[in-house]
């Protein structure tokens, strides 16, 4: 069953020198239970979408169904009770809890908001704080007492507090080490199959995402250039910038023996200001054509439920090197029939 | 003819806070040579950054202290020499660049000022001030800036991260290193830049025969560029090993689980990741014994009275675990 639904997203941010349009045209589907990965890099408007969810992120145009609530056209009083259907949980919990309180306070809050009495929020926020594995005591203590992963863990109870359907997380885990982020991630999942949630899952890291992710979505420069079930998207990868960041991952030895090749001039993202005509990517594009720069191509259906935004029909047979941890080199456990 | 470049023998880090004094970095010993790649992993607070700025004697001075050790450069020990000495030594024989390049480029001069004003520091006296712009461009250019005459004008904020972070590079090459220190030169970078950016230092190394020394929490990065690798946990070394056999053959237990814990191709999506139980220990309540001892799964009685030292176990690997000596045996050949 679908629980959201994005049409048409805009969302524009004004800026002293223009208006950024961070998102442009988007449109998807989540079904209850899953997992949704939407992965880019840094400025391709993938927090701006996450929030839009929210509406924390200024829409321009389009519409967000959230369980037959229309999120986009909803008065701010409206707006407050159907936030609880979807909350977010945050990269950075240094910035997203208020030092000030205690830990008890913080996950009690949006309780609070929607009416909860101060008691009866107070015992939930023990609850919660027992679910994601802090002992109820940390409940009496401020954000600055716990390290990295643990704040993580409040943050997680927090936006558990009010029974959402849908969790936003926003890179959850980039900022945390190694040993520490494996115990986020599982957290997530056990706390997903447990609740039932529904998940948009905003990461740069494609190791983390094929772990968690049923299907992927792939953004470049405010828009969706390709998606698909996860394991397509991995092993044969239509969209000539998703082929570029799976071959970016990191792999044994790749740099050091590349360097006899001669390192490469910087290519970048382009100016969000001033996208260029066509297709955004066309720039770093090693199959670019005439068209792609004067044309802006549209989504268009694969098989086995796949979408791709390009122009041309790549071969999509092309091994991918697998993920950022490729570099482990393991033997795969399993096979699976490229699309 | 080969003797290490750069050699570091138990070099102790001591920070004063107002808890107490903590060992912040705990005996760490290193060798480089010309060409070579060395990366030090560990994750945050293990003591890797202060170790990088120790060895540029960069430290902040209280409350960071060298308390001991020997720092070599081509047999000339860094620990004693002056701070104007030391500045001779910056530059020419020891550079360093930073995570954040945006945040250690100075935002009120242009890029090509910056660049002037270090070929002037580190260059011969009496060259004019046409060559040195020209040197500036060259150097814009070897870090492979495209319209490097145009981007001598602009300032550091209008630089993207990578931009910034090849600026920082030919900045650091300026002088003409032997050993550059990076420390996490990729962390803020997106997957393709950072991708672009570790080619580019291998080659830029691979030109100019530099030592290259790369500090990072990240796996992925360590296997890409280095040669050998030296693990730190809470300050001290855990495991020392060339690169291919960190990843096939990881010794200490730690290894083990960062490895481990990083979702792997092989892995099947969905499947629980193996973690490592609770948290890195702080350095001011460091336990008696390893201070993994406490989150491993192979810790016995000993572990927790003993602290393990780094001991060669064959094949260039050492490692501090009683465990993992305990089954091989000392000096053995591995594979």
């Amino acid at each position: 069953m679908t629980l959201l639904q994005v049409h048409d997203l805009h969302v524009d941010h004004p800026t002293p020198s223009g208006v950024l349009r961070a998102v442009r045209g988007v449109g998807f589907t989540l079904q209850r239970g899953e997992t949704l990965g939407l992965v880019g890099e840094s400025g391709c408007g993938k927090s701006s979408l996450g929030r839009s969810l929210l509406r924390l992120a200024p829409v321009a145009a389009g519409r967000v169904m959230l369980d037959g609530h229309e999120l986009t056209a909803i008065t701010p009083r409206r707006l407050r009770q159907v936030r609880s259907l979807v909350q977010m949980v945050f990269q950075d919990n240094n910035a997203s809890l208020n030092p000030r309180h205690r830990v008890g306070t913080l996950v009690a809050q949006p309780l609070r908001v929607q009416g909860v009495p101060r008691r009866e929020a107070e015992a939930r926020a023990l609850d919660l704080l027992r679910r994601v594995g802090l002992s109820p005591s940390a409940a009496e203590r401020y954000p600055h007492e716990f390290s990295g992963g643990q704040r993580q863990r409040i943050g997680i109870a927090r936006a558990l507090a009010l029974q959402p359907r849908l969790l936003v997380c926003d890179e959850p885990v980039s900022a945390l080490d190694v040993s520490v982020r494996a115990q986020i991630i599982n957290l997530l999942q056990d706390l997903q199959a447990e609740l039932g949630l529904s998940m948009l899952f905003i990461s740069h890291d494609l190791s983390v995402v094929r772990h968690l992710c049923n299907r992927v979505l792939v953004m470049y420069l405010g828009r969706i250039v390709e998606s698909g079930p996860t394991e397509f998207v991995w092993r044969s990868p239509a969209h000539p910038y998703t082929r570029a960041l799976l071959a970016a991952a990191p792999r044994r030895r790749r740099a050091a023996d590349s360097a006899d090749a001669g390192a490469d001039a910087a290519i970048e993202l382009p100016n969000p200001l001033a996208p260029p005509p066509g297709c955004a990517f066309a720039g770093r594009c090693p199959h670019a054509t005439a068209r792609c720069r004067s044309e802006q191509p549209l989504l268009r259906a694969l098989a086995n439920g796949r979408e791709v935004a390009c122009h041309l029909d790549l071969p999509l047979a092309v091994p991918a090197p697998l993920t950022s941890t490729a570099f482990r080199e393991k033997p795969h456990a399993r096979s699976s029939q490229p699309g | 003819m080969n003797a290490p470049l750069l050699q570091v023998d138990d070099l102790r880090v001591s920070l004063d806070l107002r808890a107490g004094r903590v060992h912040a970095v705990e005996g760490m010993s290193l060798q480089l040579r010309a060409g070579e790649t060395l990366a030090i992993v560990g994750e945050s607070g293990c003591g890797k950054t202060l170790a990088a700025l120790a060895l540029m004697r960069l430290l902040p001075q209280p409350p960071a202290n060298i308390t001991a050790g020997r720092v070599r450069l081509d047999g000339r020990d860094l620990v004693s020499l002056d701070e104007a000495q030391m500045r001779r030594v910056r530059g020419p024989g020891l550079a360093m660049i930073f995570q954040d390049p945006i945040g250690s480029l100075n935002p009120v001069h242009t890029i090509g000022t910056q660049l002037v004003e270090a070929l002037h520091t580190h260059g011969p006296a009496g060259v004019d001030s046409r060559q040195t712009w020209q040197q500036a461009r060259q150097l814009l250019e070897d870090v492979r800036i495209p319209n490097a005459e145009a981007r001598l004008h602009d300032y550091p904020h209008r630089l993207s991260g990578g931009m910034a972070q090849r600026v920082m590079i030919a900045l650091a090459l300026a002088a003409r290193p032997r050993v550059l220190i990076a420390d996490e030169p990729t962390t803020a970078l997106d997957v393709t830049i950072q991708a672009q950016i570790l080619r580019l230092l291998k080659q830029l190394q691979r030109e100019r025969g530099m030592g290259l020394l790369i500090i990072t929490h990240d796996l992925g990065v360590v296997a890409e560029v280095a040669d050998r690798v030296l693990v730190m946990y809470a300050g001290r070394m855990a495991e020392q090993s060339p690169v291919e056999r960190l990843f096939d053959h990881p010794l200490h237990p730690y290894t083990q689980g960062l490895l481990a814990a990083t979702p792997a191709a092989g892995q099947r999506p969905g499947s629980p990741l193996s973690d490592i139980p609770g948290q890195v220990p702080e350095l001011a309540a460091l336990p008696v014994g390893c201070a993994f001892a406490g989150r491993c799964p192979c810790a016995f009685a000993r572990c927790r009275q003993e602290r393990p030292q780094l001991q060669p176990l064959g094949g260039g690997q050492s490692v501090a675990c009683f465990a993992a000596q305990s089954v091989s045996i000392p000096g053995r050949t591995l594979g």
